[in-house]
């Protein structure tokens, strides 16, 4: 009877179905249209609304299949009718696969598809995004709608928990040593126990409603759940990285990684757009790292500073980066630390001990690819279907790349003119290390401006408007192979003697 | 068919909870027509609810067609007609649309009994259920518990708002398909019982006052009006089965509920002297109610002050 009860659904909601459906197709040829570059203003203006629409509509056509035969009150026909209550819990997942998720898959396989990737990869791609849709976000939706009788209800409901929660985070902001995961690659580890408690949730709240019609026990549940979602923004950080460290790919690429303190390195020249303020100093430590694999990068997910004995610098400020390339053994970054200006001004001529203590990952070079720097176009599994073109104030090259999931989080894009000059390489190496597509929604990638011209004169770049006919720019990619630890004891500094100039 | 053994249900907790029904006991025989009577909030909906599944009690048992109603399967809803004024149908679906619907949950579905019920209760195939009258609403709600000839019918106020030409019409066609089903009603409206009910139970703020074939009601509840040489007065001592005890001049009437038409005159001037005559009427089911409701009524005020 699963499919009986899923075809009266889909007559009685077909109306609402294909909206959803329209409106996830007209999202799909926005997205295809105002990618890469995402210039035309109100296209891309469209594409926000359809996207809301899309974000508020699911909820309420997941709402309406369930609300078709609520579970909570007494009245409902279908109580009294011989109706196998796994039939009707299996035929509103059908409503749901059938009503969210094929239009979803369908609009995932297109874009694949229409950014040129292979039918394999972009079905792959697609029900990957799908089953990760299915169980974090519809799952969860279908437990909520079936707390409720009707949509009043389910908003009311919706309405009560986000309420609950925007009152929590502002009551109790994460502080002290807590977790700031979601600031950092790691944030997926968070999100992951979010997702599994709203996965276990879900599944128990499904249960108890469809098979024994215990509304107000399950309606517990939810706020328990809600509780402890809250409560785990706390996930220590210690215990999040160690996850991390496990699931290292190579978990001894960094094991002779060495870091120290280099007190003959020059003071950092602040570029224009690093300054300090009133609230804030900034204080530049050179660090010098050893032993790096050849052609990978360090970057910091997270430094903890302490001062002599206080450990009044207590914190997770700042952070470092580090690149080892051809004939530099010893690579100098770094640490770029933000300081409150009335500690600053109360330590900064003080000499005392500092202890670092740095959470690192380690990037291996995954693979390089060139395009030409005007109107260039390229193909790659990792960065997806990129194209270039020179932005309209004619000061920098744009990359914008479609990838099929997401794209890697750390790459490293340089202007160069083959054998001969080549800008400085530009890095985005911000570190997501989440080993699955977290994205509820795919959101167009944004673009990437790599100068070579300064308009106030106070740059040169060797590769200039005048060889970019030549140029090409050379992308290289990275991929996250160990999570470490290191510490720094640098036995006497003076912070005065590091602020930024 | 149908036990219910010292059943129990609370709403609510603490100083706000309600003892909606407290410690039910009955027994509704296969092949009758059982009829569960009393006031509103007297805890009928209730009862039918726990057979039904749709609430829990609270403590004891019910089984319906030899199951516990805890465990009530699709197997035994598929034998049992429920029709109830509080019945939410899905509204958004036409008359012949939500026939279509339920047609294949039961196995023993009657097409030409559906058609026949569809024309006899003149239910407008294309109209949608929200845009039904109550009194339609009542007949769709019987098309959809008769085709598939239940083995038990459960009819929870039916008559309830409707006007006296569509109660006609439902009971007419609830009559003719009876046959071997067994019927639990509950209702308020004793005047339609009165020729349906094989047997009664009445119900009183969650308690049953007492249960019994209407043949034994009807045979033991008399309206008895004694006239007195002098002018009448309530005797100090009532015997607990006369109800209802009332003078007006030299008659006092009084409704006797042990009714035996050899003993009555002996018992009567037990209790008053100076009996002129005796006379005795047969009761409907309406005035045993409000007789029994009254006393009912009475005991509970006497009981509080």
């Amino acid at each position: 009877m699963i499919w009986h009860i899923f075809k009266k659904d889909l007559r009685l909601q077909w109306k609402f179905v294909a909206l959803m459906a329209l409106v996830q197709f007209a999202n799909l040829t926005l997205l295809i249209k105002i990618s890469p570059f995402l210039e035309n203003a109100t296209l891309r203006n469209l594409f926000q609304l359809l996207f809301m629409a899309t974000l508020v509509g699911i909820p309420f056509l997941v709402a309406a299949g369930v609300h078709l035969d609520p579970i909570p009150g007494v009245r409902q026909d279908w109580l009294v009718r011989p109706i196998r209550r796994v039939d009707l819990l299996l035929a509103k997942s059908l409503f749901v696969i059938a009503a969210v998720h094929v239009p979803m898959l369908l609009a995932d396989l297109i874009r694949g598809l229409a950014f040129g990737f292979p039918f394999g990869a972009s079905l792959e791609a697609a029900l990957s995004h799908g089953l990760f849709v299915l169980l974090v976000v519809s799952l969860p939706l279908l437990a909520f709608a079936s707390l409720t009788k009707n949509t009043m209800e389910a908003i009311t409901a919706a309405l009560v928990v986000f309420l609950a929660v925007a009152a929590f985070s502002l009551i109790f902001q994460p502080h002290g040593n807590a977790s700031l995961l979601p600031t950092t690659g790691l944030a997926w580890v968070q999100e992951a126990a979010h997702s599994l408690l709203l996965i276990v949730v879900a599944g128990v709240v499904l249960f108890l409603q469809y098979f024994r019609r215990r509304t107000l026990l399950s309606r517990g549940v939810t706020v328990a759940a809600v509780v402890v979602a809250m409560f785990s923004m706390y996930l220590p950080w210690n215990q999040a990285f160690a996850i991390q460290q496990r699931l290292s790919s190579d978990p001894s690429a960094a094991a002779s990684v060495n870091v120290a303190f280099d007190p003959a390195a020059e003071r950092f020249h602040r570029s224009p757009d690093m300054y300090g303020d009133e609230e804030r100093a900034v204080v530049a430590v050179p660090l010098r790292f050893a032993n790096m694999p050849d052609g990978s990068v360090l970057i910091s997910d997270r430094v903890e500073i302490s001062r002599g004995d206080t450990g009044e610098l207590d914190g997770r400020i700042g952070s470092v980066l580090a690149r080892r390339r051809t004939g530099d053994d010893r690579p100098l970054s770094y640490l770029i630390a933000n300081l409150s200006a009335d500690l600053y001004q109360r330590i900064k001529d003080e000499s005392q001990p500092v202890h670092l203590k740095l959470y690192l990952t380690l990037f291996r070079p995954a693979g390089s690819s060139t395009v030409p720097a005007i109107n260039g176009r390229l193909h790659t599994p990792d960065l997806g279907d990129c194209a270039t073109k020179m932005n309209s104030a004619e000061t920098a090259i744009r990359l914008g790349c479609v990838p099929l999931a997401e794209r890697p989080s750390c790459f490293g894009v340089q202007l160069r003119v083959p054998n001969g000059p080549a800008n400085p390489e530009q890095f985005q190496c911000q570190g997501d290390y989440a080993p699955f597509f977290d994205a509820v929604l795919i959101t167009p990638a944004g673009s990437q401006n790599i100068p070579f011209r300064d308009v106030n004169g106070l740059a040169k770049y060797p590769v200039d408007g005048t060889l970019l006919n030549q140029a090409q720019l050379a992308i290289h990619t990275f991929e996250a192979v160990d999570h470490f630890t290191r510490t720094v004891e640098i036995p006497g500094i003076r912070l005065r003697d590091w602020t930024m100039q | 068919m149908i036990q219910v053994q010292n059943i129990w249900k609370k709403f609510g907790r603490g100083l706000r909870s309600n003892d909606a029904l407290r410690g039910l006991t009955f027994q509704v025989p296969s092949g009758s027509a059982y009829a569960l009577i009393g006031a509103n909030g007297a805890g009928k909906t209730t009862t039918i609810k726990i057979l039904m599944n749709i609430l829990e009690p609270t403590q004891g048992t019910a089984t319906i067609l030899g199951v516990d109603s805890r465990r009530i399967s699709p197997r035994e809803l598929s034998q049992i007609g429920y029709v109830s004024e509080n019945q939410d149908m899905p509204g958004a679906l036409t008359v012949a649309e939500y026939l279509n619907y339920l047609r294949p949950f039961y196995s023993t579905w009657d097409r030409a009994l559906e058609a026949s019920l569809r024309r006899q209760l003149r239910l407008p195939p294309e109209r949608k259920i929200r845009d039904l009258s109550h009194g339609m609403r009542m007949k769709m709600s019987l098309a959809c518990a008769l085709p598939y000839r239940p083995k038990l019918l459960v009819l929870d106020e039916p008559f309830s708002g409707l006007d006296p030409l569509v109660r006609d019409e439902f009971m007419e066609e609830l009559l003719s398909q009876a046959g071997e089903m067994t019927v639990l009603i509950s209702s308020h409206e004793l005047g339609e019982i009165d020729g349906v009910a094989t047997h009664v139970a009445f119900l009183d703020e969650g308690r049953l006052l007492f249960e019994e074939s209407m043949g034994d009601l009807n045979a033991r509840f008399r309206e008895v009006h004694v006239t007195l040489e002098r002018e009448a007065a309530v005797p100090g001592n009532v015997p607990k089965d006369w109800l209802y005890v009332r003078t007006a001049g030299s008659v006092l009437s009084f409704v006797d509920t042990r009714f035996a038409e050899n003993g009555l005159g002996d018992r009567v001037r037990s209790v008053l002297n100076g009996v002129r005559n005796i006379d005795t009427e047969p009761m409907g089911l309406r005035s045993i109610f409000t007789a029994l409701a009254r006393a009912a009524r009475a005991a509970h005020e006497g009981g509080l002050s």
